[in-house]
């Protein structure tokens, strides 16, 4: 049996997905329809990959790949296999969906002569940008 | 000219909520377009009295529910 999950999204922007696991410190790989091996050796397909650290009390952190790949829709799906930490996947995919509307917004402000001067996570884990010109 | 600023900030589902302040009249509603067709979602708009101001430098602006 599939350990494979997919968790529908409404991001529908690689170039911003690739931004925000970049801003969020990973190390996306970019190439449409690559695959990866899943803990328990189910085969993933993706077009973004990248391996999430999940810590783990009292011993090494594990690291489990995951990715986004494209639906017939066009909006990205979230996959991966997520037993054991289903509520840090939510939490993961939170934290990608904040950073690609940030750096959407970034660029848009950018172009409208517009500097980021501030950015913080504040204690109800929104994220709070300010910008000025 | 006065500092402009524009605060976004994103919640955990992704709604934004946008503040601009020291922006009056047309030049805010064109940096609320750009950021609502970038961020590509519906919105419901809400005025502050100073955005039907004229365009000048003072303080003022628009908040934005994405």
């Amino acid at each position: 049996m599939s350990h494979i999950s997919t968790v529908k999204t409404t991001l529908t922007d690689a170039h911003y997905i690739e931004r925000a696991l970049v801003a969020l410190g990973y190390a996306p790989s970019v190439s449409p329809g690559q695959k990866f091996i899943t803990q328990f050796g189910d085969v993933a397909t993706v077009d973004i990959a990248f391996q999430y650290k999940l810590d783990k009390p009292y011993r090494e952190p594990e690291l489990h790949f995951v990715g986004f790949a494209q639906s017939e829709t066009g909006e990205y799906e979230l996959v991966g296999d997520f037993w054991n930490w289903e509520s840090k996947k939510d939490a993961l995919l939170a934290s990608v969906i904040q950073q690609y509307g940030a750096q959407m917004a970034i660029d848009q402000l950018a172009a409208m002569g517009f500097t980021e001067t501030y950015s913080e996570i504040d204690g109800d884990g929104n994220l709070r940008l300010i910008f000025n010109r | 000219m006065n500092n402009q600023q524009v605060e976004i900030v994103i919640d955990k589902n992704g709604k934004a909520t946008l503040h601009i302040q020291g922006i009056k009249g047309m030049s805010c509603m064109d940096i609320t377009d750009a950021l609502i067709r970038a961020l590509g979602v519906s919105v419901e708009t809400q005025l502050t009295p100073e955005a039907y101001e004229g365009d000048d430098d003072a303080a003022g602006g628009i908040e934005v529910i994405l």
